[in-house]
């Protein structure tokens, strides 16, 4: 799952990305309003945390853009500011959620969660496909009752193919989001993570569930 | 007990009615009075003369006699030709001679003009008084006097008004002598009349058993029995009359007057109280409109319709107050927005730093680097405090100034130390272009507190190897400037002003530094002003941001201004 994290205040910036990081998230980062929106505008992000008061572009003046734009990458409005009048003109602009500074970490993180469910229609953190489940909240996947041990990477790459389960995911999408701008991804590093995939998903030779569809992407579904 | 417009205009407005309508009261009853007065009088007048025709007056010549007899056989014919009306006047006379006698001289005395034209005519022919000389052959005739008959014939013509009991009363006089007084008198007297002002008018008067009468006096010349004899002798009348229907009918107007004002007055209070009320339910309206403004939305206006022409003043002026209110809570709630954000960022910075940092085990050297990354995001929110709280001290004049003459050279030169390891760690190069001593009046922590700030910026906006100039120098005006100018500023032109405003960021500062929270300049706006000064603030197209602060020169002890 790919974030954008626009926060002007360098401390908790650093903070976020580290913890979202460390959290499984690929995260854009950055303190600028005018570079928040070139980010937004790529829509490749599942969820964008934007701060209200930005140097360069206000917060509500990038949402309000991206809007008329027709980018509809779910928003979580970060603030300072908590006053109904506040809460009201943020979500009008077409945010999602919103939240108060101070917060918690946690809730943000559920938070989060929550708008990337909404982002793929499901309303509990719990993924099925065939015998692969998989509970995002708490990170965890099993194979039928056998419980799979996945890096980050694995699973946000996992988590983006069970999302969209019996649809051809192209490569570049895949890429997107196992990788924020600033990374430089290697050509087949693509292919090493899905071979890791599968030797794990298949360790006690279970059917195969990720499927390779040549020179365009990568599918999972039940074996044909 | 408080004013109240509704108890003023009741008030007011009821005077001035009881005063108009008592007036126009007491007017409408003189006139009345009047009329009816003058109605009475006529008739009294009319009747007055009446009697006046029936009053016959004759002029008698009565011999005079040498006093040589007794007196007591004298015996005087005339009193049984005259009426009884004259009785009480002669008869008394007979039996006293000496009354007589000064009957006849008061007699005369009154007489006078008359009885010495008559006296002329005495000796010689008389034939009326023949018969009487003729009953006393003996004695001497020595002269005549005159003697008034007057005779009053009303009684025959039947007006009884004037018997007994009558509610009409009459007097003649001659001058002062009774002549006839009607029986309804019941022998009492009329009292005198006293004279109206207009002529031939009536006035009141009192009988003596207290019977309130209209009296008209009237003096005429009353007719004579015969052509021949003297002129008779004018007589005054007195015609009085009780005026008990007069009277009555006005008692009854006068009831009536005060009845029918008291009914007026009570049914026009009545209009009155609601017409007050009417009239001042507006400001009911008005309170009403004024107590439906909440606090908390104060872009109501106050809107009455139909509003009356008095209070739309006081409604325009409540409604500029209310504007007024709207712009100081709208920036005090800007204020507390800035506020708020500026304290909870650095809030939810440490917050997340720390529980990011505990979600998992690390190893020492994360902790060390989060904790160090701590105190620096503390530190700053520090600064933070301690600059709102100056800053709202100083624009709510909370601050005590101690102002004394001081060297700025100093005070600038102290701050610098404080920056110089940060300055070299930017690697900035610093020109300094400083008078030796530069003395000024101020406050002398105000005075740094500006200065450190000034400085500050200038380090922290420069460009990485960038420059500085720092210059003091005395004005001309008897002030001494300090211009701090840094390179590398990105600040736009147009925006330098707005640095001063609180929490202002320029566009392109940076915040990744975690120490300006674009305060700086505000509080530096606030000092200066505080300590008399004047912070100039001036972005130049090379780059460049200058600010200069001008402080009052010394008030002049021992040092002396250097120059520039």
């Amino acid at each position: 799952m790919k974030l954008l994290l626009v926060e002007d205040y360098e401390p908790l910036r650093r903070s976020l990305s580290l913890g979202l990081r460390e959290a499984g998230f690929t995260v854009d980062a950055t303190g600028d309003g005018k570079e928040g929106l070139w980010f937004a505008r790529d829509g490749s992000h599942d969820v964008i945390v934007l701060d209200l008061m930005l140097p360069g572009m206000s917060g509500l003046e990038i949402l309000t853009t991206l809007r008329a734009e027709g980018v509809d990458t779910h928003v979580l409005l970060l603030t300072a500011k908590d006053r109904v009048e506040d809460r009201v003109s943020g979500l009008d602009a077409g945010a999602d959620d919103y939240l108060v500074k101070p917060f918690a970490f946690e809730e943000l993180l559920a938070r989060i969660n929550a708008l990337i469910r909404r982002r793929y229609g499901r309303k509990t953190p719990l993924l099925q496909v065939e015998d692969l489940s998989m509970d995002r909240a708490k990170r965890a996947v099993h194979r039928g009752t056998r419980e799979v041990s996945l890096t980050p990477r694995q699973f946000a790459l996992l988590e983006v193919l069970v999302l969209r389960a019996g649809e051809v995911v192209p490569r570049s999408e895949l890429w997107g989001q196992l990788y924020a701008f600033d990374d430089e991804p290697n050509s087949n590093l693509l292919e090493v993570y899905v071979a890791q995939l599968r030797r794990k998903l298949e360790a006690e030779g279970e059917p195969r569930l990720i499927h390779t569809y040549r020179g365009v992407g990568y599918c999972l579904r039940a074996e044909a | 007990m408080r004013r109240s417009i509704r108890a003023t205009l009741l008030f007011a407005t009821a005077l001035a009615m009881l005063t108009v309508l008592s007036g126009s009261g007491v007017l409408l009853y003189q006139l009345v009075e009047r009329e009816l007065l003058i109605r009475l009088d006529r008739a009294l007048l009319d009747e007055a003369r009446l009697v006046s025709a029936l009053v016959e007056v004759d002029v008698v010549r009565v011999p005079t006699f040498a006093p040589r007899e007794k007196p007591g056989s004298r015996h005087d014919d005339d009193d049984h030709d005259d009426d009884d009306h004259d009785d009480d006047d002669h008869d008394d006379d007979d039996d006293d001679d000496h009354d007589d006698h000064d009957h006849d001289h008061d007699h005369d005395d009154d007489d006078h003009d008359n009885d010495h034209d008559d006296d002329h005519d005495d000796d010689d022919h008389d034939d009326d008084d023949d018969d009487d000389d003729d009953d006393h052959p003996h004695r001497r005739v020595i002269g005549y006097r005159l003697e008034t008959h007057i005779e009053v014939e009303f009684a025959e013509l039947g007006m009884p008004a004037f018997a007994q009991g009558g509610e009409a009363f009459l007097e003649i006089r001659q001058s002062q002598r009774v002549i006839y007084r009607s029986p309804s008198l019941d022998g009492g007297a009329l009292p005198e009349v006293t004279e109206s002002s207009r002529p031939l008018a009536g006035s009141w008067a009192v009988l003596p058993d207290g019977r309130r009468v209209r009296a008209l006096a009237l003096e005429f010349a009353p007719r004579r029995e015969s052509r021949r004899g003297p002129e008779p002798p004018r007589l005054r009348l007195v015609l009085a009359r009780q005026a008990d229907d007069v009277e009555s009918t006005l008692a009854v107007f006068s009831t009536r007057l005060i009845g029918v004002g008291l009914v007026t007055m009570l049914l026009a209070g009545f209009g009155l109280v609601i017409a007050v009320r009417f009239a001042l339910r507006p400001l009911d309206e008005l309170s009403a409109a004024i107590a439906k403004v909440q606090p908390t939305d104060l872009s109501q206006r106050i809107e009455l319709a139909d509003a009356p022409q008095e209070l739309l003043p006081l409604v325009a002026r409540t409604n500029e107050l209310l504007a007024r209110l709207a712009d100081a809570f709208a920036r005090e709630r800007a204020f507390s927005g800035e506020v708020a954000h500026e304290l909870r960022t650095p809030v939810a910075g440490l917050r997340t730093t720390l529980e990011v940092l505990l979600r998992r085990p690390r190893e020492v050297d994360e902790y060390q680097e989060a904790l160090s990354d701590v105190v620096t995001q503390l530190e700053s929110m520090g600064t933070l405090v301690d600059r709102l709280l100056q800053i709202g001290r100083l624009e709510a004049r909370e601050v005590s100034l101690e102002t004394r003459d001081l060297d700025l050279s100093d005070t600038v030169l102290a701050n610098w130390e404080l920056l110089e390891a940060r300055a070299s760690e930017r690697e900035i190069r610093v020109t300094w272009n400083l008078a030796p001593s530069l003395p000024v009046h101020a406050d002398p922590n105000l005075a740094s507190l500006a200065l450190r700030n000034l400085l500050e910026n200038a380090v922290e906006y420069c460009d990485l190897g960038g420059q500085i100039w720092i210059r003091g120098e005395a004005l001309g005006d008897g002030r001494v400037e300090i211009a701090i100018e840094n390179s590398g500023s990105q600040l736009d032109p147009t925006e330098v002003n707005l640095a001063r405003r609180r929490f202002w960021r320029g566009e392109n500062a940076r915040s990744d530094t975690g120490r300006h929270c674009g305060l700086g300049l505000a509080l530096v706006d606030r000092a200066a002003e505080a300590i008399g000064g004047t912070l100039y603030l001036q972005s130049t197209p090379g780059g460049r941001f200058e600010a200069r602060l001008a402080l009052p020169g010394a008030k002049g002890e021992e040092q002396t201004a250097p120059k520039g």
